[in-house]
C-alpha cells in the first residue's frame, strides 16, 4: 500500500536503522539516496520525492536525521508523508529527542515499534499512548498490561481506556492561536487569517463527558443573541472523540476526551486583523558603499496589554558586511547565515515606538519582506466547560489564551 | 560476564569469541540473561551486522516464557529466516503453538511473525492459520489474520483463491479494527472482485468514522472505486444529489446555505477546498504542503472557480521555500482571469523584488503567461517585461528577454519599438539564453528593425568566437535571415560569420553553417531547395502556447504518487469510468432486520467519516481529502454523495430517518419507514400490511373521516378516532404508546391540562393564496401529542382552495430535511373541491432545534416550495409536576443552563391570569401549582429529547418582573427566553 520499506539515516548517508516490510525493493537501493539528493541540492531544486528507476524514495528531514520511505508501487504520497512524520511523533514521545543518539541508545524499542506500527507496508496503530501501554523499555511492565492492550485497541471508546484515577480532576484548556499577517508595502492588509487550536491536557478520573461553550458565531445567531463579541470559524476540525451529531443539531461540543494532553479541534478565522504592530523603513544609501535602513515599529494596540518577545526580521543582501546598530530598545544583531538582522524586543508595550538604525558596507541594496513575530492574545474565547461524570466528582476547569508568533509579514519598498 | 559491558563494536577478531558469549547467555536459564542477549543481537541486526550465525541458538528461545525475550526472537526470526529456511522450520511447531496460546497478544504476534517469514515450505501452514485467525474470537487476532493475507498472497500467488475465500469472510466482520485490514488485503489480492463489496458496502460506510485513520484512508479509496463502477455519474444526474450534499454538510459541521440548485454542490465542495487551504497557510509541514500545493495546482487548471475566492491563500510568503514559492505561482498564474489579473500582476511586482532568484525566474515566466492566456493585460505585462530589461539583475532581464521574446511573437509588428530596445541590449547582457533570444527575434522580424538588423549582425561577427553555442547558432541564423532579405548590406558579413562558424569546434556549428551557406547561398551546384530558403527561413512561426506545467497531471488520481512524480509508478490503477447504465443497486441490499436501523441512524456518521472532516489527525486528513478531491478533478461532485446516495437507495424516501430511540425494536423501525412510502400517518406493521388492498381501504375510510374536520378544536376529537382505530388494529400505535410511558402520561394530562385554547393557536402562513394560484395553506402548531410518533410535533395544515377549479391529489414531496430531523407526511387529499377547506396533520420531529422543514407540496398540476419553521415553543409539550419537584429540578439545571432576564411587564398584563395567558400561548408549557402569587411557574419537556424546560416569571412592583428559564438545551433556553420577553412586554 505505502512502504516497501523504512530508513533512518544520518546526515551523511549511513544507515542507523532499516526495517523491510515487504521485501519487493533491493534494500541496497537506499545507498543511492544521498547522492541523488546531493545533486537535487546542487541544482537548487529539492523535491521531496526522489526517483531512481523504479524505486521511489520518499523523505523527509528531522534534527540531524533523514527519515526514507522506498517503495515501487503507486501509493498514497501524503499517506507516506503522514506516516513518517507520525513516526516522528512517536519516537519523540519515547524518546523526548528524536535524533542519531536517542536512535542508537534504542535500537530495541525502535525496532520494535516500527514492527508495530506497520505491517507489511501498511500503517497500524500508531496513537502513541496506546503503543505506550504494550511496547514498554521495561519488560517487567508488559506482563502486567499485556492482556489489556487489545480492549483498548478495540474499544468503542478507543482513545480512552477504563478506569483511569485521579486524586484532583482537573483539565486544562489551551487556546492557542497564531496569527497570519501580511501587509504590503502601502499598509493595506492583503491577507490576514488566524490559526487555532484547543489543546487540552484532561486529568479526570473514569469516563467523564465534557462540553464546552465556544463563541461560535452561527450558534449566536441561532439564538438571536448579541453579535458583537463572535467568531466565525472557517474550518474546524475536530478530534475523532467529538460526537458530530450534537454539534449538528445545537453546536454545542460535547466528548469524551482522551487522556493526557490531545488536540481537540483546530480551526480557522478568517478576520481582518489590524496589523498589531506597524513597521516602516526607510533605506538611505550613501555613495555605493554604504547603507542606512531605519526601522520604526510602532505598537498599535491598548496600552495595557504588552507583547512579548518580538522579534522583527529585517532581511539584508547576502553581500552585507560590518554591519553597526543603533536601537532605542531591544538589541539587535547580524545574522548572516541568514542573511537578516534580527531585532529582539523583549517586551514591548501598546503604543509606544521604537527605532532601530542598523548601518552596512557595501551591499547592492535589495529588500524583501519584514517579519515580525510575537505574542499576544484576542478574541476568540471559551464561554464555558462542563463536566459531567457519573460519580459526580468536582472537577477544575483551567483555560489559557496563547497567541503565537504567526506570520507576520511586512513588505517595504526596496 | 564482564565481557557484556564491551562496548559494541569490536575489532573483527574478537567477534567470533563475542558471539560465542552470546550463546552461552541465550543457554543459560536465566531470563534476564537471554533478554540482554537478544538485545544485544537485535541491536547488531539494526545497525546491519550479520547475526546469522547465532541463528541455531536463538531459534531454541522461540518457545522461552518471557514475552519479551520471545518478541526480540521474533524479530531476528523474521530478519533470518529466509536465509536459513532449514533452521527456521525448527521454529515453526513453536508458532503453531503460540498461534492457540490463551493470550491474543500471543496468537496476533505468532501469526505475525509466522506470516512474515518469507519461506515457500511453510505456505500451506500459514494458510491453515490464517484461516484459523480469521475466526478468532479477538478482533486484534482477525486483524492479523487479515494482514497476512497479502503477505501469504505475495509470496504464493496460487493460493488466490483460497485467500479470497478468507477475505470474504473478512469482509463481513462487523468490527472497526478489522474492517481496514481487510479492505486493504482486499485492494492488494483481489480488487477485480467488487462484487464481494456489494453485501458489505453499507458496513463499511457505516463504520468508516470509528475506523482508525490509516484504515479510513484504504477505504475510502476503494469505496471511491467501487462508486465508479457501480454508480451514475453525478454529473448528468444531479437531482438526486442535493439532498444528500446538504445531509453530508449538515453531517460535517459546516455552516451551509440551503438551495434548489446545483450551486450548492459547489459551495459544498467550496467548503472542502477550504479545509484543504488551511494546509496551504499553516506550513506545517513542508512535504505535505508541497503535495497539496502540487494537487491543488492541478485542480485549478479545470476547476479555476473553485479556488478563485481564495486566490489571497496562495500569496507567497518570503519564508517559503523555494519549492513552495513556484508551486503557489502557478496556482495563481492558474487562477489569473480578466477580473483579478491587476491584483496578481501586482503581487508578481512585489515577487520580483525577491532575492531568491529561481523564484523570481518564475515569476517572470508567470507573467508571460498570465499575458498569453488574458489579451487584455498582453500589452501591460509586456511593458512590465520592457521595464523590467532595465533591471540592475542581469539574470532578471535574461528571464524578461525569453519571456518577451514569446509574447512579441504574437503580434511582433505592433511592437518593433521593443525590438530594438531589445537590440541596444545586445551590448550589455550576458546571460546566453537572452542573447540568443534577442537574435533569433531580431532575425525573425528583421523587416521590423531593418536598420537595426545589420548592425547587430556587424557586432555580433566581431564577437562571434567568444559567444556561447547556442548563440553562435542565433549568429548563423540571423546572418542567414538577413542575407535573405537584405543582401546587399550583409553579404560580406554573412560570409565572414559562416568562415569563421566553419572552423568552429563544435561540430553542431560547423553543420549549421554548412547547411546554411548551401542554402542560401546560390552557386551552380545548389539544388532546388535554395528557390525555398525563403520560406524554409522566414516562415511564419506559431506562438509558442505557455501552457501549465500540470496541464497533462490530471489523468492521474490526485493523491497518489504517480501524481506526485507526474509518471505512471508501479501497479497505478486508472480510476474506472463512470458506468453508462447503473448496476443492479439490488445487490447491496443485505437481509433488512439487521441493517436497515443502522442504515437509518448512523447514515449522518458515515457521511461524515466520507468526507474525512473528522479526521483525527492533521497530517492523515491531507490524505483523505486527496481521495476526495480526485471525484471534483474529473468534474464529478462527489463521490461521497454517490456513496450516501446507494447507502440509501433502499429506503426509499428521502429522509425517512428510522426512529433511533432504544426501546424500538428492529420491526419498529422497520415499518416507520414502510410507513413514510405509503405516506400514510398510521404505523402498519409490516405483517398488518400484507394485503395491500386491505390497507388502501383503510386509507380511504380513513380519509373520509378526516374531510369533516375542519377547525382546529375538533382536532383532538380526530386523534381519539385514530387512537381507537389503531389500538383496535392491535398494531403498531399500541406498541408506540406502551413503549413510551412518559408519551402516554402527557397525552393524558394535556388532556386535563391543556390551558392552550384553541382559538389561541396563531396561524402561519405556508402558502398565499395568490402565489398557490388559489390554493392557500395555513399551518398551526395544534400542541396535540402525534400519535403515531411521539417525538414529533404535531402540525395541523389547513387548505383552502379559492380558485374555481377542483384540486386534486394534494400531497407533499421532496422533503428536505437537517440531519437527524424526521417528519411523517399527511395523508394524501385526493380531492379539495373549488371553495372548500380542508385540514390534514404531519409530524414534524425538529430535534428540538429551530430549523426548517423544506418540502415541496405538489398538486395535481402544481408544485411549491414551501417550509416549516416552528417557534421554539412548540418544540415542548407541557409536562406536570409540582412545586418541590419543581424546586428539585430548577436546582439541578443551574449555571449555564439558568438563564435569567429582568423585564418591565406590558400594562395589560400585569395580573397573574394575563401571564399565565401569555407565556403558554408563547410556549406549549403547563403551570405549575405555585404558594406565591408573585410566581407564576411552568414547566414542560422538549419533544425530541425529552429534556425538562422550566419557566419562572417573579413579579415585583410596578410591573418589573424578574423572567427565569431553566433548560438543559441552551440553545432552547436562549431562544425562549427572548419569545417570553416578547409576550410579556408587547
Amino acid at each position: 500500500m505505502s512502504a516497501s520499506a523504512i530508513f533512518v539515516l544520518d546526515l551523511k548517508g549511513k544507515v542507523l536503522i532499516c526495517r523491510n516490510y515487504k521485501g519487493d525493493v533491493d534494500m541496497a537501493e537506499i545507498d543511492h539516496f544521498i547522492p541523488l539528493l546531493m545533486q537535487q541540492e546542487e541544482e537548487g531544486m529539492i523535491c521531496p520525492v526522489i526517483t531512481r528507476g523504479t524505486v521511489h524514495f520518499m523523505w523527509i528531514k528531522h534534527s540531524n536525521l533523514y527519515l526514507v520511505a522506498t517503495t515501487n508501487k503507486n501509493s498514497n504520497a501524503s499517506l507516506v508523508y503522514s506516516f513518517l512524520y507520525k513516526l516522528v511523533e512517536v519516537f519523540t514521545e519515547y524518546f523526548k529527542e528524536l535524533e542519531e543518539e536517542s536512535i542508537q541508545d534504542n535500537f530495541v524499542v525502535v525496532y520494535e515499534l516500527l514492527d508495530e506500527l506497520m505491517d507489511f507496508g501498511f500503517p497500524q496503530t500508531t496513537d502513541s499512548k496506546i503503543l505506550q501501554e504494550y511496547i514498554t523499555q521495561e519488560g517487567t511492565k508488559l506482563e502486567v498490561t499485556k492482556t489489556k492492550v487489545p480492549t483498548t485497541v478495540t474499544n468503542a471508546v478507543s482513545w480512552r481506556s477504563e478506569g483511569i484515577k485521579y486524586k484532583k480532576n482537573e483539565v486544562f484548556i489551551d487556546v492557542i492561536e497564531s496569527i497570519n499577517v501580511l501587509v504590503n508595502a502601502n499598509g493595506s492588509v492583503m491577507s490576514s487569517d488566524i490559526v487555532g487550536s484547543i489543546k487540552l491536557k484532561t486529568m479526570l478520573s473514569g469516563m467523564p463527558e465534557l462540553r464546552l461553550g465556544l463563541n461560535d458565531r452561527v450558534l449566536f445567531s441561532l439564538t438571536g443573541r448579541d453579535k458583537g463579541k463572535t467568531v466565525m470559524m472557517e474550518d474546524v476540525k475536530f478530534h475523532q472523540c467529538v460526537r458530530l451529531s450534537r454539534f449538528d443539531s445545537d453546536r454545542t461540543i460535547s466528548f469524551i476526551p482522551p487522556d493526557g494532553e490531545s488536540e481537540l479541534m483546530s480551526y480557522r478565522i478568517n478576520t481582518h486583523v489590524k496589523p498589531l504592530i506597524w513597521i516602516e523603513s526607510v533605506i538611505e544609501k550613501f555613495s555605493h558603499s554604504r547603507v542606512e535602513i531605519m526601522v520604526k515599529a510602532k505598537g498599535q494596540f491598548k496600552k495595557q496589554s504588552v507583547a512579548n518577545n518580538v522579534e522583527i526580521r529585517v532581511p539584508v543582501p547576502s553581500d552585507a558586511d560590518s554591519p553597526k546598530f543603533k536601537t532605542s530598545t531591544g538589541s539587535a544583531k547580524y545574522v548572516p547565515e541568514k542573511d537578516l538582522v534580527l531585532w529582539t524586543i523583549k517586551s514591548f508595550p501598546g503604543g509606544k515606538e521604537f527605532l532601530m538604525r542598523a548601518h552596512f558596507g557595501l551591499p547592492s541594496v535589495e529588500k524583501d519582506e519584514l517579519e515580525v513575530f510575537f505574542l499576544m492574545s484576542i478574541d476568540f474565547f471559551v464561554r464555558y466547560m462542563k463536566i459531567i461524570e457519573k460519580s459526580g466528582y468536582q472537577a477544575l476547569p483551567w483555560v489559557r489564551y496563547i497567541t503565537q508568533s504567526g506570520d507576520y509579514q511586512l513588505r517595504t519598498n526596496a | 560476564m564482564k565481557e557484556e559491558t564491551r562496548p559494541c563494536v569490536i575489532p573483527g577478531c574478537f567477534s567470533a569469541r563475542r558471539h560465542d558469549d552470546l550463546k552461552e547467555m541465550l543457554d543459560s536459564n536465566k531470563d534476564s540473561l537471554k533478554l540482554e542477549a537478544m538485545k544485544r543481537i537485535v541491536a547488531m541486526i539494526a545497525r546491519g551486522k550479520n547475526a546469522s550465525d547465532l541463528f541455531p541458538a536463538v531459534v531454541k528461545n522461540v518457545a522461552c516464557k518471557n514475552i519479551e525475550v520471545k518478541k526480540l526472537v521474533y524479530v531476528y526470526l523474521v530478519r533470518y529466516a529466509e536465509e536459513q529456511q532449514d533452521l527456521a522450520l525448527l521454529s515453526i511447531s513453536t508458532f503453531q503453538r503460540g498461534l492457540k496460546d490463551p493470550n491474543q497478544l500471543i496468537r496476533a504476534s505468532a501469526l505475525r511473525v509466522l506470516s512474515s517469514i518469507r519461506v515457500t515450505i511453510i505456505v500451506p501452514i500459514m494458510m491453515l492459520a490464517i484461516k484459523e485467525a480469521a475466526s478468532d474470537m479477538s478482533p486484534y487476532v482477525r486483524k492479523t489474520a487479515a494482514h497476512a493475507i497479502p503477505k501469504l498472497y505475495s509470496l504464493d500467488p496460487e493460493q488466490k483463491d483460497q485467500l479470497i475465500e478468507v477475505i470474504e469472510k473478512l469482509l463481513a466482520d462487523k468490527t472497526t479494527l478489522v474492517a481496514g485490514s481487510v479492505v486493504m488485503a482486499f485492494e492488494e489480492v483481489c480488487p477485480e472482485r467488487i462484487d464481494l463489496i456489494h453485501k458489505n458496502y453499507r458496513k463499511l460506510c457505516n463504520l468508516l468514522i470509528d475506523v482508525e485513520e490509516w484504515g479510513q484512508v484504504v477505504i475510502i479509496n476503494m469505496l471511491t472505486r467501487y462508486a465508479r463502477t457501480q454508480f451514475l455519474n453525478p454529473n448528468i444526474n444531479v437531482s438526486r444529489v442535493q439532498n444528500w450534499v446538504y445531509s453530508l454538510f449538515r453531517a460535517v459541521s459546516l455552516p451551509i446555505e440551503q438551495s434548489h440548485d446545483a450551486a450548492l454542490i459547489y459551495t459544498a465542495i467550496r467548503k472542502i477546498l477550504i479545509c484543504c487551504l488551511t494546509h496551504v497557510h499553516v506550513s506545517c509541514f513542508s512535504e505535505v504542503q508541497y503535495v497539496v500545493l502540487q494537487n491543488v495546482a492541478t485542480m485549478t487548471i479545470k476547476r479555476r472557480g473553485m479556488f478563485e475566492p481564495y486566490l489571497k491563500s496562495f500569496y507567497i510568503r518570503s519564508t517559503d521555500p523555494t519549492q513552495i514559492k513556484i508551486l503557489k505561482l502557478e496556482v495563481l498564474t492558474n487562477l489569473a482571469n480578466e477580473t483579478n489579473i491587476s491584483t496578481i500582476l501586482r503581487e508578481f511586482q512585489t515577487y520580483i523584488k525577491s532575492m531568491d532568484k529561481d523564484f523570481v525566474a518564475a515569476t517572470i515566466q508567470a507573467i508571460g503567461r498570465c499575458a498569453t492566456n488574458i489579451g487584455e493585460v498582453r500589452d501591460t505585462c509586456l511593458n512590465g517585461l520592457v521595464q523590467l530589461l532595465s533591471n540592475r539583475d542581469e539574470l532578471v532581464v535574461a528571464e524578461s528577454v525569453v519571456v518577451i521574446k514569446k509574447l512579441l511573437q504574437m503580434q511582433p509588428e505592433k511592437h518593433s519599438d521593443i525590438i530594438k530596445h531589445m537590440a541596444k541590449l545586445t551590448d550589455n547582457i550576458q546571460v546566453p539564453m537572452a542573447r540568443a533570444s534577442i537574435l533569433w527575434l531580431i532575425g525573425e522580424y528583421c523587416e521590423h528593425v531593418p536598420k537595426i538588423a545589420p548592425d547587430v549582425l556587424r557586432k555580433m561577427a566581431k564577437s562571434f568566437t567568444n559567444e556561447e553555442d547556442i548563440v553562435k547558432l542565433q549568429i548563423i541564423n540571423l546572418a542567414a535571415k538577413l542575407y535573405l532579405t537584405n543582401s546587399k548590406q550583409t553579404k560580406l558579413l554573412t560570409q565572414y560569420v559562416l568562415n569563421l562558424a566553419k572552423y568552429d569546434q563544435n561540430y553542431d556549428i560547423r553543420d549549421r553553417a554548412r547547411f546554411i551557406r548551401q542554402l542560401i547561398v546560390p552557386t551552380e551546384k545548389s539544388g532546388a531547395l535554395s528557390k525555398y530558403a525563403k520560406k524554409l527561413f522566414l516562415a511564419l512561426k506559431p506562438a509558442p502556447v505557455l501552457e501549465s506545467p500540470f496541464k497533462d497531471r490530471d489523468h492521474f488520481q490526485l493523491g497518489s504518487l504517480s501524481h506526485l512524480l507526474n509518471a505512471k509508478a508501479g501497479g497505478y490503477q486508472e480510476l474506472p469510468d463512470w458506468p453508462e447504465a447503473a448496476p443492479d443497486p439490488s445487490v447491496r441490499n443485505v437481509e433488512v432486520k439487521e441493517s436497515v436501523r443502522a442504515v437509518g441512524t448512523v447514515t449522518y456518521r458515515d457521511t461524515g467519516a466520507l468526507w474525512g472532516l473528522q479526521g483525527n489527525s492533521d497530517l492523515c486528513f491531507s490524505s483523505k481529502i486527496f481521495t476526495f478531491l480526485e471525484e471534483i478533478s474529473y468534474g464529478i461532485y462527489f463521490r461521497a454523495l454517490q456513496v450516501c446516495g446507494g447507502l440509501c437507495s433502499a429506503l426509499t424516501p428521502a429522509h425517512c430517518h428510522l426512529p433511533s430511540s432504544e426501546s424500538d425494536s428492529a420491526s419498529g423501525s422497520e415499518s416507520g419507514s414502510e410507513d413514510s412510502r405509503s405516506g400514510s400517518e398510521s404505523d402498519e406493521s409490516k405483517e398488518a400490511s400484507e394485503s395491500e388492498e386491505e390497507e388502501e381501504e383503510d386509507l380511504k375510510t380513513r380519509k373520509k373521516k378526516e374531510k369533516p374536520l375542519k377547525k382546529p378544536v375538533q382536532e383532538s376529537e380526530r386523534y381519539i378516532v385514530l387512537i381507537n382505530s389503531s389500538q383496535q388494529r392491535e398494531g403498531e400505535a399500541g406498541f408506540l404508546c406502551t413503549n413510551d410511558p412518559q408519551f402516554r402520561m402527557n397525552s393524558c394530562r394535556s388532556a386535563e391540562t391543556t390551558i392552550a385554547p384553541s382559538s389561541a393557536l396563531k396561524s402561519y402562513e405556508l402558502l398565499h393564496r395568490i402565489t398557490g394560484e388559489g390554493l392557500s395553506v395555513e399551518y398551526c402548531f395544534s400542541r396535540q401529542p402525534f400519535i403515531p410518533d411521539a417525538n414529533m410535533v404535531a402540525v395541523q395544515v389547513h387548505f383552502t382552495n379559492n380558485s374555481t377549479s377542483d384540486t386534486k391529489s394534494l400531497h407533499m414531496e421532496d422533503v428536505k430535511l437537517q440531519s437527524g430531523m424526521r417528519v411523517k407526511e399527511f395523508p394524501e387529499i385526493e380531492l379539495l373541491p373549488a371553495g372548500e377547506t380542508a385540514t390534514a396533520v404531519m409530524g414534524i420531529d425538529f430535534c428540538d432545534s429551530t430549523q426548517t422543514a423544506n418540502f415541496q407540496l405538489c398538486t395535481h398540476t402544481r408544485k411549491f416550495f414551501v417550509s416549516i419553521q416552528p417557534p421554539v415553543g412548540e418544540l415542548m409539550r407541557p409536562f406536570f409536576m409540582t412545586e418541590n419537584e419543581f424546586k428539585k429540578e430548577q436546582g439541578q439545571l443551574m449555571g449555564m443552563n439558568e438563564i435569567t432576564e429582568k423585564l418591565t411587564l406590558d400594562v395589560k398584563c400585569r395580573n397573574e391570569h394575563a401571564i399565565v395567558q401569555k407565556v403558554t400561548t408563547a410556549a406549549n408549557l403547563s403551570r405549575v401549582p405555585c404558594g406565591s402569587d408573585k410566581e407564576c411557574r411552568f414547566a414542560g419537556r422538549t419533544v425530541t429529547s425529552s429534556s425538562l424546560v422550566l419557566v419562572t416569571v417573579a413579579t415585583k412592583d410596578q410591573g418589573a418582573a424578574q423572567l427565569t428559564v431553566n433548560c438543559e438545551k441552551m440553545v432552547i433556553g436562549t431562544m425562549l427566553v427572548k419569545d417570553i420577553l416578547l409576550a410579556l412586554t408587547q
